[in-house]
């Protein structure tokens, strides 16, 4: 397998929606691009894999320029050396699991029956080879899909909203399986997902795209920290970490809180709005809340609002009014106190 | 409140019911009155008649021939009309679906003037390679090709209009040219229409009457097909219509009780 990089930087209309952007993805790295329904994610995945030519620019993959009108070059999809793992897994209903498997390779001329088998044995579906896709879960249905894209030995993988049509239980699963299977593709990789959290834990980087346009990129901590748009402070800008929780409670590093979700147990991510973490300049008491003490290791002011690093035990982002910073006279380096609810906690299955 | 106990299963309504009792009847009644006067005695021999045998094969010949054309310039038709945008395509759907409203006649008459020896087309074909299409078992089938082929064409396209069209992107993108695309992807995702398609198709040429008996004229062994012979035998000797009749059926029916499970569902 040869990893290859991506250069995008297109303008494409269809329907009267225009998308416009640029992106690279280096080989070896997982790109997300971050946005609502609408935003124009799917369109980005018809460009990529040839499906819908480009009006303007040009895309590179590897040292071959796949689609550039300017130049008269368009690759025709089946000749472009791309794993696409879409949106409700696409599963050929009238073939059976292994045959859904075995399409790519049977197509590209190189019927190699025992990686079929291998992916098979490798994803746990033995006991489904034969079976069609309706009579398979959605969890299984997704490595069908994911072993489908990756028999062909893609340059780059395409993942369009893996997770969207799975239940979560299924998705935990599914996340850390594509966990592993991104660390171990050495080509260009890109997340396609309206979910901060999968864009969080899967990407090395991050692009908010909204109404077919970039408009900011960075990792996860510099969105949260500089959240440049509404959409990027309310849903991008959302903490996630991982825990250990056991009855009512998780444990995160050396810190417990409670959290009101008693049904969950085992390795959990756990979501926490920096607009619901509240910071005190004394101990705040007498109320059922989660307190810790710690440091402000960063601040970013923009229109009215001050988003604040914290530092241990728990590193996570704040946000809080423009007014009460200066009313609290909170600067960097100051110690201050954290109190958050239990019921603010938002605690999953990892 | 509702009454305790008597729980109403809604009944279907006289006014609905009375009427589909008549229609039923309606479609029964004829094939009653043809088994009832059916000459069940002489059955073996009039169905082992050289006329018989010859109508029947040429029946066959011609409707499966049909039927066979049709899937080989309908079905790609078909695809053009249901993924292709092109200028007139609303035009051109209406043209191909004119056989469909347009008389029997009418359109073996139409085939007279382009395909016949002096015709538009046929005359030109006439002095290059001396073919002669009309009043020859060719032209049988040309004639059951023209009126039987807008049944695949519509029951095809609207298959390939519900069908979602990701399904073939993500052949694509696993490396499948257009033709496995279409091979493998496009048509066992619409294989019950297509077969559909393909059984109202050779039906309605099975049945074909009027523009083969006007293009194709009424030889026997050459251009006589069942129903011809039915029409004329009507005339001369109805024990040989009624033979022939009750033969039409018989194929007909097991034809259609033999696709049920495929086709026969609600949809």
């Amino acid at each position: 397998m040869t990893g290859a990089g991506v250069r995008a930087d297109f303008m494409v209309t269809r329907d009267g929606f225009t998308v416009d952007v640029s992106f690279e993805i280096p080989a070896g790295q997982t790109i997300a691009l971050l946005g609502p329904n609408g935003s124009g994610k799917s369109t980005v995945v018809e460009v990529l894999s040839g499906l819908l030519p480009i009006d303007r620019g040009r895309i590179t993959m590897g040292i071959d320029v796949v689609d550039d009108p300017a130049e008269g070059h368009f690759v025709a999809p089946e000749a472009r050396n791309i794993g696409v793992l879409f949106q409700d897994g696409l599963l050929f209903p009238h073939l059976s699991v292994e045959q859904n498997i075995g399409f790519g390779p049977a197509s590209r001329g190189s019927p190699d029956p025992g990686a079929v088998g291998r992916w098979i044995e490798t994803l746990g579906l033995t006991d489904v080879a034969r079976r069609r896709p309706e009579a398979i879960s959605g969890g299984q249905a997704q490595r069908v899909a994911l072993a489908r894209a990756l028999i062909n030995e893609p340059d780059i993988l395409l993942l369009d909203e893996p997770m969207s049509a799975l239940d979560v239980t299924s998705k935990a699963g599914m996340r850390r399986l594509l966990r592993q299977h991104l660390d171990a593709f050495a080509g260009a990789r890109l997340l396609i997902t309206h979910h901060p959290r999968e864009a969080f834990l899967l990407a090395d980087r991050i692009h908010i795209l909204e109404q077919g346009r970039i408009t900011q990129s960075g990792t996860a901590h510099q969105i949260q920290m500089r959240p440049r748009t509404r959409y990027a402070a309310d849903l991008a800008g959302v903490n996630l970490l991982t825990g250990e929780a056991h009855v009512g409670a998780v444990k995160i590093g050396d810190l417990e809180l409670r959290v009101a979700d008693r049904g969950v147990g085992g390795q959990v991510l756990v979501t926490l709005r920096p607009q619901a973490i509240a910071l005190h300049r004394e101990r705040p008491g007498g109320s059922p809340r989660n307190v810790w003490a710690t440091s402000i290791e960063e601040m970013e002011e923009a229109g009215g609002r001050v988003r604040v690093g914290l530092g241990a035990p728990l590193p996570v982002t704040a946000e809080i009014t423009s007014e009460s910073r200066l009313s609290l006279g909170f600067e960097v380096g100051a110690e201050v106190w954290v109190s958050v609810k239990a019921t603010e906690i938002g605690v999953e299955p990892a | 409140m509702m009454p305790r106990g008597a729980r109403t299963v809604p009944r279907p309504p006289p006014f609905l019911v009375v009427p589909a009792i008549v229609g039923l009847a309606f479609v029964l009644l004829p094939i009653v009155g043809l088994l009832a006067k059916m000459p069940w005695s002489k059955l073996g021999s009039l169905l082992t008649s050289d006329l018989t045998i010859d109508a029947l094969r040429l029946s066959m010949i011609s409707s499966i021939a049909a039927a066979a054309i049709s899937l080989l310039i309908g079905l790609p038709l078909a695809w053009m009309l249901a993924r292709v945008e092109f200028r007139g395509r609303g035009l051109v759907r209406g043209l191909v679906l004119l056989p469909l409203v347009l008389p029997p006649v009418v359109g073996g008459a139409s085939l007279l003037f382009a395909l016949g020896r002096s015709g538009l087309v046929g005359s030109a074909v006439y002095d290059t390679t001396g073919l002669v299409l009309p009043f020859s078992t060719a032209g049988v089938i040309v004639a059951s090709t023209f009126v039987a082929m807008p049944f695949l064409i519509i029951t095809v396209e609207g298959a390939l209009a519900r069908s979602d069209t990701r399904f073939e992107g993500a052949a694509a993108s696993l490396g499948a040219g257009r033709w496995t695309v279409f091979r493998k992807v496009t048509l066992p995702m619409i294989w019950p229409s297509l077969l559909a398609g393909m059984v109202l198709t050779w039906a309605r040429a099975f049945g074909e009457f009027g523009a083969t008996v006007t293009f194709a004229g009424n030889l026997p062994g050459e251009t006589q097909t069942i129903p011809l012979a039915v029409f004329v035998a009507m005339e001369t000797d109805r024990d040989t219509a009624l033979a022939l009749s009750l033969l039409m059926m018989a194929v007909s029916l097991t034809v259609l009780i033999a696709l049920r499970g495929r086709w026969w569902r609600p949809s």
